[in-house]
């Protein structure tokens, strides 16, 4: 490594300058960080590739979910109440533990006997930072994105991937 | 200053820590696997020879059997065995690889879960996408954890002393 003192290279590792007796240690171990003006983490979520919602009804049976879900191979469903608004969501865990984990009815059970309430949204104008954080201090891997009071996609762990892969 | 790429790929599995992996010998019950999936919350289980892993269920498998008609009873779940389920053989991936190589294997296979092995082929841990995402907000806590828990909440005023 290359003393910020004097210009020397000496051999990686080294605690002194093998010249001037600079201090060098700690010097070549990689910081981490990353640059805040790094545009990955402020590009707002409705310029991301946001995925398709599938949307059902609260009053909708488990086994309608569980149908849409395998035939479109997509692992959430998100539930809209009358009004058009977001009340719940439900994904393939929340079918494995609620549901199948339990020995419920399929048929019996209604979605908002076991979906998730409220879940918490994001805007489309919130940078993919705010996703992160929620994908990884939350644990979710599903964010609804809403404009307006609408649910206007959603944002996948994968997709998030996807995006990391080429920044 | 790095980005998030370089942070990837300077990066390898090992150094994520420890990956829980459940893990079940093969003829185990549906019924057996799903209190695994639930407790330990990694969205699989590894299907294993003693030490060797041999398939994995996931609970996209819980969704696609449930789809099936012969499949909504609990007898049926009590009956059925990984090794007739799982998939086979599991993606792996060894400690040594770099997390982009990681990231790379699971986009373009489209699949959440890659089983890690040593180079004897003995499971070592469960990585998950989760895993992934964590990584990155664990080291780049400005930009991602240090937010109020409600994200558009302003305080009126400085809070503490």
């Amino acid at each position: 490594m290359i003393c910020p003192l004097c210009d020397t290279d000496n051999i990686p590792g080294a605690d002194i300058c093998e010249n001037c007796g600079m201090d060098l240690a700690g010097l070549d171990v990689s910081e981490w960080g990353v640059d805040p003006d790094d545009p990955v983490f402020s590009v707002p979520l409705r310029e991301l590739p946001l995925k398709a919602p599938l949307i059902l009804a609260p009053e909708a049976s488990v086994r309608e979910a569980v149908a849409l879900m395998h035939g479109r191979g997509e692992g959430v469903v998100f539930v809209q109440g009358a009004e058009g608004a977001l009340v719940g969501v439900l994904t393939e865990r929340d079918v494995t533990s609620r549901v199948a984990a339990r020995g419920r009815d399929l048929d019996d059970t209604r979605l908002e006997q076991v979906m998730t309430r409220d879940p918490v949204t994001l805007s489309a104008d919130d940078p993919l930072a705010w996703a992160l954080h929620r994908m990884g201090v939350e644990g979710q891997r599903h964010l609804p994105v809403v404009e307006d009071g609408r649910l206007i996609g959603f944002l996948s762990i994968r997709s998030v991937l996807r995006l990391f892969l080429e920044a | 200053m790095k980005t998030l790429h370089d942070a990837l790929g300077q990066s390898r599995i090992l150094d994520l820590g420890p990956l829980p992996a459940p893990r079940l010998p093969p003829n185990s019950t549906v019924h057996q696997a799903l209190p695994f999936l639930v407790r330990a919350r990694r969205g699989a289980v590894v299907v294993v020879e003693g030490t060797r892993p041999v398939g994995i269920f996931t609970e996209r498998d819980v969704v696609r059997l449930l789809d099936e008609p012969s499949f909504g009873s609990v007898e049926a779940r009590q009956h059925t065995t990984l090794g007739e389920v799982m998939s086979q053989p599991p993606r792996t991936a060894r400690r040594q690889e770099t997390l982009i190589q990681a990231v790379e294997a699971m986009v373009k296979g489209h699949f959440r879960h890659l089983v890690v092995v040593d180079r004897h082929g003995e499971l070592k841990g469960l990585l998950i996408t989760s895993d992934l995402v964590q990584f990155l907000t664990d080291h780049f806590p400005d930009e991602t954890i240090n937010l109020p828990p409600r994200l558009h909440q302003r305080f009126r005023r400085p809070e503490g002393a």
